[in-house]
């Protein structure tokens, strides 16, 4: 069985990437704490946000882009099946969602604790506690942390960045299967199809109006809780998968 | 040892064969030593090591090479006469009907041909 | 203990690239695969691998089905001319590699194998000349210790000592701990002498496949005047006549007549692979 030699090559693959992305990171703080002398300790100069998990979800999903072509055609050279191969990487991906998850915290939290030095120039709260533990204050609004929001928010980003990870992968596996005219019909047909439904909607006002409450309803059933969001996003991640499996199954070398 | 002619007319097998009994004649292979191996020779000469064993195999069913089990092929004691004697067997056959043949084609009398014959025999018999 | 391919076909759009193929890569043996460009050598070793799909057809290694089977792959190695090594990657990084999916695959060796065709382990694969990238593709397939190892185009770009010193640590390899080569090339003289078995491909299907004795065994050459030879030839399995001024060379198949009237003034002579294999593929 190659499965595990697998996960461990595709775990790797994504390795530099990810530590990469977290030194950005750590050396935007670091420069952020050198230039602290000329900022403003009155407020209004914030230079490190909320929310990383944010940032690192557009980061996930490019990093998933980039994981399917070299690392199919590296397991394919030594003999490995496609089926080993997809579990592999849905190990690989889960363990690095959850390394990203961890990591975001802990990013979080070191920002939170340059917070009590400069409260004016450092704020550091979690996607989580922004998105649910957040209540308006007069100076815009006001989070509630504790532990357990700590740890619940390392939960909340490991499901976001799982559903996009597999989102990612799945575009990747189906760009890799579409021949050169499909990417093209693809990439050019999704906006104009987008274009074109929305200046439909926007000639018949009343559909639009449902159509938007739709949305909006669907949006707050899926994830107006941390429990819902985690389902949700359970299921998308599901559903992503099984579809680039069914791509993946026969994929062949190119 | 002496190249081979990988796209000649003779069996590569053949070749391995001769060139093998030459050096056994000449007494670069002296009797009681050992013949190079199926590898030495199949790399020496990149050809299949099937091709060498059936080389080497000539000699041993001749009896001028025996198998010493775990050890390798080694020239059989009397290899060189015994040889010599095939070889004596085939000189005609082998050298001296090309020859004639020749000399035939190109209009050479009877007797030029022998005296060819006895110059060059005597040439080598000097040179030693 | 085979590769068995059974009845393998395979299309590329309107292409039939692979027509009913039905041939064994036996235990320990050196085969040639031999054929033109494009005539589906590799194709073939593409689905022996699994790195495309027949269209109908199924491959058997040891017996048991290696379509998706990571056990039956695990016996196999190929190397292809195309790389499927991820750019950015240097040679000792893919030792590493190639350890972790084949644990048999032996690093001590490939690094002797680098010094010996002099590369360097920290040279990154893609900016290998085609030369080099054949060696390293060499070392690999020569260091992995599995049972089945394919070649395709295995001296491509390769100057004539590295050639030779390729076909040479194969043999090393090969007495030491036999095991199946597949030769698949065009480059017939290179090989000629190294494959104890012929496998011939042209246009998708096996011409022959035999012993390289039995196959040169079964054809002889017939050479002499121009009338002479058309003369003899009449009513026999003729594969090709080559053409000098007013002398002919046929290339006939079956046992040589140097008895009858006819033979008189005619040379016969032995089979060349390297011929045969034009006059077979000739179309």
């Amino acid at each position: 069985m190659k499965i595990y030699p697998s996960f461990r090559y595709q775990l790797r693959d994504q390795r530099g990437a990810i530590l990469v992305y977290y030194g950005v990171l750590v050396c935007m703080i670091l420069v952020s704490l050198a230039a602290m002398p000329f900022l403003s300790a009155e407020g209004g100069d914030f230079v490190s946000t909320n929310g990383v998990t944010a940032v690192t979800l557009v980061f996930a999903f490019v990093l998933s882009l980039c994981a399917f072509k070299e690392s199919f055609l590296m397991n394919l050279q030594h003999g490995v099946s496609r089926r080993s191969q997809f579990l592999a990487r849905l190990g690989a991906m889960g363990a690095a969602c959850a390394v990203m998850a961890v990591a975001d915290e802990i990013y979080t939290l070191l920002v939170g604790a340059l917070h009590f030095v400069f409260p004016n120039n450092f704020n550091g709260n979690s996607l989580y506690e922004m998105t649910y533990c957040s209540t308006p204050a007069a100076d815009g609004f006001y989070v509630q942390s504790s532990i357990a929001t700590v740890l619940l928010s390392v939960v909340f980003s490991f499901f976001l960045l799982l559903a996009v990870c597999s989102l990612g992968y799945l575009i990747a596996v189906f760009m890799y299967r579409l021949h050169k005219m499909g990417k093209i019909i693809f990439w050019a047909g999704t906006p104009i199809l987008f274009i074109l439904l929305s200046s439909y909607l926007a000639a018949y006002p009343a559909l639009q109006e449902k159509v938007l409450q739709f949305i909006v309803d669907a949006a707050r059933m899926c994830c107006s809780s941390l429990p819902r969001i985690s389902i949700t996003c359970t299921l998308l991640a599901v559903l992503f998968s099984t579809l680039a499996w069914l791509l993946m199954r026969r994929a062949a070398v190119k | 040892m002496q190249k081979l002619d990988l796209s000649g007319e003779k069996p590569i097998f053949l070749q391995i064969a001769e060139s093998l009994e030459d050096a056994v004649l000449s007494g670069a292979l002296p009797e009681g030593g050992q013949l190079p191996s199926i590898t030495e020779l199949s790399v020496q000469y990149t050809i299949n090591p099937a091709t060498a064993l059936k080389g080497i195999n000539l000699l041993v069913d001749q009896g001028a090479a025996y198998k010493k089990r775990g050890v390798g092929m080694f020239v059989a004691e009397g290899a060189r006469a015994l040889l010599q004697k095939k070889r004596r067997g085939e000189f005609s056959s082998r050298f001296v009907a090309a020859m004639a043949a020749e000399a035939k084609r190109l209009g050479i009398p009877r007797q030029e041909l022998l005296d060819m014959v006895a110059r060059e025999f005597d040439g080598i018999e000097k040179g030693r | 203990m085979a590769i068995q391919m059974q009845n393998i076909s395979k299309d590329f759009g309107q292409v039939r690239a692979l027509k009913g193929v039905n041939a064994v890569f036996g235990e320990n043996r050196i085969y040639g695969l031999l054929g033109r460009n494009g005539a589906g050598k590799s194709t073939l070793l593409n689905i022996l691998t699994n790195r495309i799909f027949p269209d109908e057809g199924a491959v058997l290694v040891d017996g048991e089905n290696a379509l998706e089977n990571d056990r039956a792959q695990s016996k196999i190695f190929l190397m292809s001319e195309t790389a499927l090594h991820p750019d950015g990657m240097r040679v000792n990084g893919a030792f590493r590699w190639a350890k972790a999916f084949y644990p048999g695959f032996d690093r001590e060796y490939a690094e002797k194998l680098l010094a010996d065709f002099g590369l360097a382990p920290k040279s990154k694969i893609s900016g290998l000349s085609t030369g080099y990238r054949s060696i390293f593709k060499l070392i690999l397939a020569l260091s992995v210790n599995v049972p089945y190892v394919l070649l395709d185009e295995p001296v491509l770009g390769l100057d004539a000592n590295h050639r030779e010193l390729f076909y040479k640590r194969l043999l090393e390899k090969y007495a030491e701990t036999p095991f199946t080569v597949v030769l698949s090339t065009h480059l017939i003289e290179e090989v000629a002498n190294l494959v104890e078995d012929v496998v011939i491909i042209k246009d998708g299907e096996i011409l022959r496949q035999e012993s390289r004795e039995t196959l040169l065994a079964g054809g002889y050459t017939v050479s002499g005047g121009a009338a002479a030879v058309e003369a003899y030839i009449q009513g026999k399995n003729v594969l090709g006549v080559d053409v000098l001024g007013g002398l002919r060379t046929a290339y006939v198949q079956g046992v040589p007549e140097k008895d009858g009237e006819a033979a008189k003034d005619l040379e016969f002579g032995p089979m060349d692979l390297q011929k045969l294999f034009i006059q077979l593929t000739n179309s």
